[in-house]
């Protein structure tokens, strides 16, 4: 009898779920519009990429490798991606600022950007580069699932690589006026024998080169939502 | 083998019965049953990735039956496809003060919400070029 009762309420069930038509998951592809609306005629120069100075820090080497790969990455991404004409980079260009917000307001720079290089927009960073190399023991909380009181243990972190906080800015060359800024900040895992070498700095870091390519030119972004099928 | 065949015709009377009890719910209503066949379009056309027409579909669904919160979920997911993020926003507001329990349209209004705050309208960087709780995506 029992069982019984169990296969009728198994059948409503079915039933129940045939009648109503749930919702189902489908994938949808939102598109963005970009954030500055550029035509691929415009001039666009390159740099300067500052290095964020830390307060009580000196500059080190691997800021100054991660400044230079930084600016080729850039170049790279705008050209391929975003299919922007660049302006060829001018070694002698040297910023009187090197504080990018001290930067911004001396729009006397920008303008002489334009004036010596027929610019229209010009694409500066200031980069910061963080080597982490963090492996230790940290306490954590934890209840237990048996008398529900909170005891304390120790979790073994382990976190390497280079950590990046990038704030890019885009300019109007003709009036020095800031179009757009993003601020980007990105984490490159590394392993601990290979935190020395700084090379490949940049390679593979989908998030700052979507956000890169999402300032110039539209991108879809894969979403899923629930959908009632009738 | 008696038993088997006992509980598969009560599973037979129970579909038929649906099925009657959805005809007469139609029959009743003749919007009811061109808003499902319209639904059941609209979803079709839309898992091949034609979402102009789903929307058509959706919104003359919601035209014949209105105030129903299970097309007003399809009509925000599918003004969503098109890039009408703002109005979006709106049917979403409007199917969930019709039903606050319903989960796809929770869920998705959940999910929307965070993608509108990662990718439309993020927030504000300060003057000194600091971060203001931005994230990254």
């Amino acid at each position: 009898m029992r069982r019984k009762i169990i296969d009728l309420f198994v059948i409503l069930i079915a039933v129940g779920a045939v009648c109503s038509a749930g919702s189902r998951e489908v994938r949808i592809a939102l598109h963005l519009d970009p954030e500055l609306p550029l035509d691929s005629t415009e001039n666009v120069y390159v740099g300067p990429i500052l290095i964020e100075p830390r307060e009580g820090e000196n500059v080190q080497s691997v800021d100054l490798k991660a400044a230079r790969e930084f600016e080729t990455f850039l170049r790279k991404i705008l050209r391929r991606d975003a299919e922007l004409h660049l302006i060829p980079k001018r070694e002698d260009l040297q910023p009187p600022r090197n504080n990018l917000a001290a930067l911004l307001l001396d729009t006397d720079f920008w303008k002489a950007i334009r004036e010596e290089n027929a610019a229209d927009y010009v694409v500066a960073a200031s980069i910061d580069v963080k080597v982490l190399d963090r492996a230790g023991y940290t306490t954590e909380e934890y209840v237990s699932p048996q008398d529900g009181k909170t005891y304390f243990r120790q979790v073994m972190v382990e976190e390497t690589g280079f950590s990046y906080d990038i704030l890019l800015v885009v300019v109007e060359a003709a009036t020095g006026s800031v179009l757009h800024r993003e601020q980007i900040t990105d984490f490159q895992p590394k392993s601990e024998r290979k935190l020395e070498e700084h090379t490949d700095m940049f390679t593979d870091l989908y998030t700052l080169q979507n956000r890169l390519v999402g300032i110039f030119v539209p991108r879809a972004v894969q979403v899923k939502r629930a959908l009632y099928s009738d | 083998m008696r038993k088997t065949k006992q509980l598969i015709m009560v599973g037979a009377t129970l579909v038929l019965a649906a099925i009657i009890f959805t005809g007469a719910a139609f029959a009743g209503n003749p919007n009811a049953k061109e808003a499902s066949a319209e639904m059941k379009w609209g979803f079709k056309v839309a898992r091949q990735g034609y979402w102009q027409e789903a929307l058509m579909r959706f919104e003359h669904a919601n035209q014949l039956t209105p105030g129903q919160p299970r097309i007003l979920n399809n009509v925000a997911v599918a003004q969503e496809a098109n890039g009408l993020y703002e109005m979006a926003l709106l049917t979403y507001q409007e199917g969930l003060s019709l039903d606050p329990n319903n989960n796809a349209l929770r869920r998705n209004y959940m999910r929307y919400q965070e993608f509108y705050a990662s990718y439309i309208a993020p927030p504000e960087i300060d003057d000194e070029g600091g971060k203001d709780a931005q994230e990254n995506n």
